[in-house]
């Protein structure tokens, strides 16, 4: 039996731990040398033995391919292949594949995929084979509304836990804010997800802060994933094939961030037919157009969307809004060809802005602008039947620019600009050993360039001087492995351990503070010259025993490492965020996880129920002293304050995937806490993101073909808040004094959403070139003002007296979208 | 948010400020982009009135003193916090002993009324010198009786001259200017507080209509007519400027103060928080001693 986990302890021991972050990349490459080899190959690294294991099991044979959507050729993710004599199987990965090594033999093969036919298959195996299978979509809609797609009791069986999986699909009927179907919104409908606040695609995983998550599309991270301000995600659900959250348990081929993982991925394009699909909603229009260039080999897919509440503006009585710009669009393109059995290539990319220009009666036009740009370029290969690899090039990008331009040289005109930029390149290894051993392994560099903002008066009148925040780069190294594997009928684990290593490079500037955070000096570096390193383990362990066949007990411990941290304070995401990497006075923050969770399945894996307890520790988090000032300040790091948080929680989940009625109940109870030396005198307080009690129910019903409705209801305990309890005079204004930082708690939230969708034509019917549907939602039925914030206002006619006035933004909003599919 | 409109516009070099400015032009294109939303996406983000218990919290002393190096304007006020959502002037301490003392000198202040201290004898502040506030309570507030603070009285800035011009174009209601020339010292670290009176009116009585700067940008460079105020202006206005030089902490308190007494706290802003002063215990507050200088011009058209 070959080891990973000790083969990398027992090379650890041997390097002092500086050298271990660099000699992880030759061992990375032994391993993959030693998958090249199919597993007779002995490498050596240092003169140590490095790999040498027996083959997978002498004369078997490996069957291998991918699981394909048969109207569309999509492929399926996380589609299931059982052999029915061995009681066992295996499932296809991030890009379709599967690969299973079985005794020669005759097996019956079925393949599974939520909402779709099982496709059985006798095979007689002799020799290695490849199987591509296409299921086709199931007929019998109303048995098979699925929320989720997985194998139906992947849930208890797999190792995995803290996941969750959902579909475009699933996440199109569920009601959502002004009829914008929205991926990062449906998550926070998930247990141990929060909400940022009222509408907000911002979000909480596990007591994590904000910066904690890392949201990917096409494995590019997306670094502000918002649109209008929080409202709207940047991601367009027709773009989409499915997302995993992992807010736990993070496999060690992710990395980068603390608390979760959202991976998105867009749809590969239809090979088959040509396909149109599109809606006009009461935000935005979208149109995705879709379809093969060369039909089972190449295809592509692009999406567009654009907000049009500003064409309207013209319409307006207020002259001043004629000539305002406020918008934002989105596009998506992808393009993949399968250039033969073992080579497939795949370029998607993604362009989204939004756009503010406002001009009042007599003032000059006020701009504002920012964007993500993302590019991926990605290469899957077959080494062997069971060595399935992919390569990534990765470019991601976002900036901000506003400012006021005036023709006239005027005092007030100016530019303010950031903008960071990341590329990667990625090698993701599979390499599937026999049935009960799947090894996973693989590096990552990343090229990493900041400017975290400029400000410049735009005329020699202007009162803007010029202020430069120096640029920061940095380099980030990572490899990983990690092998699942089944030792007997009732115990599975998967361990894996992934190191990283992160370097600043010159130029720049380092500022030096003292103990009082005043600065002190600075040092300046030279181009290339790499001035930080800091470098860690991140061990992930899991294991599930299964106690029966439908139920489980599954345990889980990772540590995560984050080089990348948000420079805010603000609860809720801004344009404006600034992403700083670590540097000699920002060291890399640190989290530990351990969860316990009991699953169990009821009536033929129809009703999945979970409970999942957790608790975190949090090193080298970062708050921000006592009014910081942290736009445009070139020694922003002496505002920052650095301390510990612990996070604990319970987490029930209740779903039910198929039939009539579907949909799911989620209940969250969890605590969250810091304690900084130099935040609330060192005393512990309340996260901003401490929940107590948060709970969701979603429905979905179908009454019939055509018609189908959905339910939400959300109830929260306020978040923590600091609020004034007492008034000082001083300069003849009145200031308040706080209570200790976030120890009083906002109102409670509750909320329910209803949709309804009316499908104008009968779905059913394949010959059917279009069809189209109806949806009509509404957010917030029961019209409940939810506190978005609590402020304290002068009393009309009594000045100085104050009063306290809260501030909601939605009432009821109603909603309707018009969807229509062509092919 | 809210906050009194403001008599003038603060102009200021320096990052901190520019940002304030930002902030300024934001909120008050704030409006329009509400307005967009709502008629676009039915969004009206409403407020309503709610009925919030606050705890009163303890009772803290507050301390606003100043001493200058002239023979006038020295002054300490003492009040005590109040309830939160009172409009009350908030309660006064006039039996309290205190005292200034600096470069083995001590001047004794003595109530004149409403909670405010003048020294009995005249006095002037001396440059360099640290000074030391000790203020003793008849009874205790905040946990204590006796508190003290320190500050050090900075160099003084004398400006060359300053002028008042004509704003053109006009900045909303303000049609002039006030400018200062001089020279900035070569140390780097010194801050800057600007007073102005108008035919003898003092214009600047709170803490948020007065300007303040940093050096950052101008340190040890001839001020060239750098903007101050704008304001709106009749000719034939007097127009006094007081220069004031003040130590670094008090410019991170002015900052911080203004920064809690016009808004506070928010999704978007961070948690709010007290404003840290000088003086010692619980007491919230500051002792400023400020070298001043006083410049004179007049309103021409």
């Amino acid at each position: 039996m070959f080891n990973i986990f000790s083969f990398f302890i027992s090379r650890r021991a041997g390097h002092s731990k500086v050298l271990w972050g660099y000699f992880s990349l030759p061992l990375s490459l032994c391993l993959i040398l030693f998958a090249f080899g199919g597993g007779s190959l002995t490498a050596s690294v240092g003169g140590a033995p490095c790999i040498s294991h027996p083959p997978a099991g002498p004369g078997q044979h490996t069957i291998c391919g991918n699981i394909r959507d048969a109207s569309n050729g999509e492929d399926l993710l996380g589609a299931s292949v059982y052999v029915k004599e061995l009681g066992s199987g295996a499932t296809t990965n991030r890009y379709g594949f599967y690969s299973i090594s079985l005794d020669p033999g005759d097996y019956t093969l079925v393949f599974r995929y939520m909402g779709y036919k099982k496709e059985e298959m006798a095979i007689s195996l002799q020799e290695d084979m490849r199987l591509n299978v296409e299921l086709e979509v199931s007929r019998e809609m109303l048995e098979e509304i699925t929320v989720s797609g997985r194998r139906s009791d992947a849930n208890v069986r797999s190792t995995q836990m803290s996941m969750t999986k959902l579909e475009s699909k699933d996440i199109a009927i569920i009601p959502s804010l002004m009829g914008e179907v929205d991926i990062l919104k449906t998550i926070q409908l998930l247990p141990g997800v929060q909400g940022a606040g009222e509408g907000s695609t911002g979000f909480s995983v596990r007591g994590g802060s904000r910066d904690q998550n890392l949201v990917m599309l096409d494995e590019a991270t997306v670094f502000n994933a918002s649109h209008l301000m929080g409202f709207f995600s940047v991601f367009n659900n027709d773009a989409i094939k499915e997302v995993e959250l992992y807010k736990g348990d993070i496999p060690a081929r992710y990395g980068g961030r603390l608390s979760s993982v959202v991976d998105i991925r867009q749809k590969d394009g239809n090979m088959k037919n040509f396909q149109a699909q599109g809606g006009i909603g009461s935000i935005s229009s979208r149109l995705t157009l879709q379809g093969p260039i060369i039909k089972d080999r190449t295809s592509f897919l692009v999406a567009g969307r654009r907000s049009y509440a500003d064409l309207f503006l013209p319409l307006a009585e207020d002259e001043s809004l004629h000539n305002n710009k406020l918008y934002f669009y989105d596009l998506n393109l992808k393009v993949n060809h399968i250039i033969n059995e073992d080579n497939r290539i795949y370029f998607s990319q993604y362009y989204g802005r939004d756009v503010i220009e406002l001009s009042g009666p007599e003032e000059a036009p006020f701009s504002m602008s920012w964007g993500n740009i993302t590019t991926t370029l990605r290469w899957n290969h077959l080494f062997s039947d069971k060595l399935f690899s992919n390569f990534t090039f990765v470019r991601s990008g976002y900036d901000y620019s506003l400012g006021v331009e005036e023709a006239d040289e005027s005092i007030m005109s100016f530019n303010w600009s950031s903008r960071l930029e990341d590329n990667r390149l990625k090698a993701d290894l599979g390499y599937y050993l026999n049935m009960d051993n799947t090894l996973r392994f693989g590096a990552s560099v990343a090229w990493q360039a900041f400017d975290p903002g400029k400000v410049k008066g735009l005329s020699e009148e202007s009162v803007f001087g010029e202020v430069d925040v120096p640029n920061i780069n940095a380099l980030q190294y990572a490899v990983y492995a990690s092998n699942e594997q089944k030792l007997g009928a009732l115990l599975s684990l998967n361990y894996g351990l992934r190191y990283s290593v992160f370097h600043n490079v010159g130029p720049g500037t380092v500022f030096h503070f003292d103990e009082d955070f005043s600065r002190t000096g600075s040092t300046t570096f030279d181009k290339g010259e790499v001035y930080t390193t800091y470098h860690g383990p991140e061990p992930r362990v899991n294991l599930n025993f299964s106690i029966t066949r439908t139920s489980s007990l599954k345990a889980s411990y990772s540590r995560t490492m984050q080089f990348l941290h948000l420079a805010s304070n603000a609860t809720m995401g801004t344009p404006l965020d600034i992403w700083l990497p670590s540097s000699p006075n920002i060291k890399p923050q640190k989290a530990d996880q351990g969860a316990i969770g009991y699953f169990r399945n009821f009536f033929n894996n129809a009703l999945e129920t979970s409970v999942e307890v957790y608790y975190k520790k949090m090193y080298h988090q970062i708050d921000f002293k006592d009014h910081p000032h942290i736009l445009l300040n070139p020694e922003i790091e002496g505002e920052m304050r650095f301390g510990e948080a612990t996070a604990y929680g319970t987490e029930l989940l209740i779903r039910k995937v198929s039939g009539k009625l579907a949909g799911w109940l989620s209940y969250t109870y969890s605590h969250a806490e810091r304690t900084f030396e130099h935040v609330n005198n060192g005393k512990p307080y309340l996260s901003p993101f401490n929940r107590t009690h948060d709970l969701s129910l979603v429905i979905n019903y179908t009454f019939s073909e055509r018609l189908l409705m959905g339910l939400n209801w959300v109830y929260a305990s306020g978040n923590p808040v600091t609020f004034p309890t007492g008034r000082w005079e001083y300069g003849n204004m009145i200031a308040p004094v706080y209570s200790e930082r976030n120890s009083y708690q906002m109102p409670d939230y509750h909320r329910m959403d209803l949709s309804i969708t009316y499908n104008s034509k009968n779905k059913q019917q394949e010959d059917k070139r279009f069809y189209s549907s109806w949806n009509l939602s509404a957010y917030n039925v029961y019209n409940r003002s939810n506190a978005f914030s609590i402020s304290f206002q002068d009393v009309e006619g009594k000045p100085g007296e104050k009063e306290a006035v809260k501030t909601y933004l939605f009432g009821i909003v109603p909603s309707i979208t018009y969807n229509f599919h062509f092919k | 948010m809210k906050g009194t409109k403001e008599e003038m516009i603060i102009i200021k070099i320096s990052a901190l400020h520019m940002f304030t400015l930002i902030n300024k032009i934001m909120l008050r294109k704030r409006v329009y982009i509400s307005g967009i939303l709502g008629l676009a996406i039915f969004i009206s983000a409403c407020q309503e009135k709610i009925d919030l218990d606050l705890d009163d919290g303890t009772e803290r002393l507050v301390v606003e003193a100043y001493i200058y190096d002239r023979d006038t304007g020295h002054t300490v006020v003492l009040s005590r916090t109040g309830s939160y959502y009172s409009s009350d002037q908030t309660p006064r301490i006039t039996d309290a002993v205190v005292s200034v003392s600096g470069d083995g000198d001590t001047w004794f202040f003595t109530h004149v009324s409403d909670g405010v201290y003048k020294p009995e004898l005249a006095f002037s502040g001396k440059h360099n010198v640290v000074y030391t506030l000790t203020v003793e309570l008849d009874e205790p507030v905040g946990g204590a009786s006796v508190y003290h603070a320190q500050d050090s009285m900075p160099a003084r800035l004398d400006m060359d001259s300053i002028t008042v011009e004509p704003l053109a174009p006009p900045f909303g209601p303000f049609d002039a200017q006030v400018k200062a020339w001089g020279q900035e010292p070569a140390t780097p670290g010194n801050f800057y507080l600007w007073d102005m009176s108008v035919n003898g009116q003092m214009k600047t009585d709170t803490l948020a209509q007065k300007a303040f700067s940093d050096d950052e940008m101008i340190n040890g460079s001839y001020i060239p007519g750098l903007p101050i105020f704008f304001f709106s202006a009749t000719p034939g206005d007097t127009v006094d400027l007081y220069t004031h030089s003040i130590t670094r902490e008090y410019y991170k308190f002015i900052i911080a103060f203004r920064q809690e007494a016009t808004s506070g706290g928010g999704n978007f802003v961070g948690p709010p928080a007290n404003v840290g002063g000088n003086i010692s215990g619980t007491a919230l507050g500051f002792f400023s001693a400020k070298a001043t200088s006083v410049s004179r011009s007049v309103y021409r058209k």
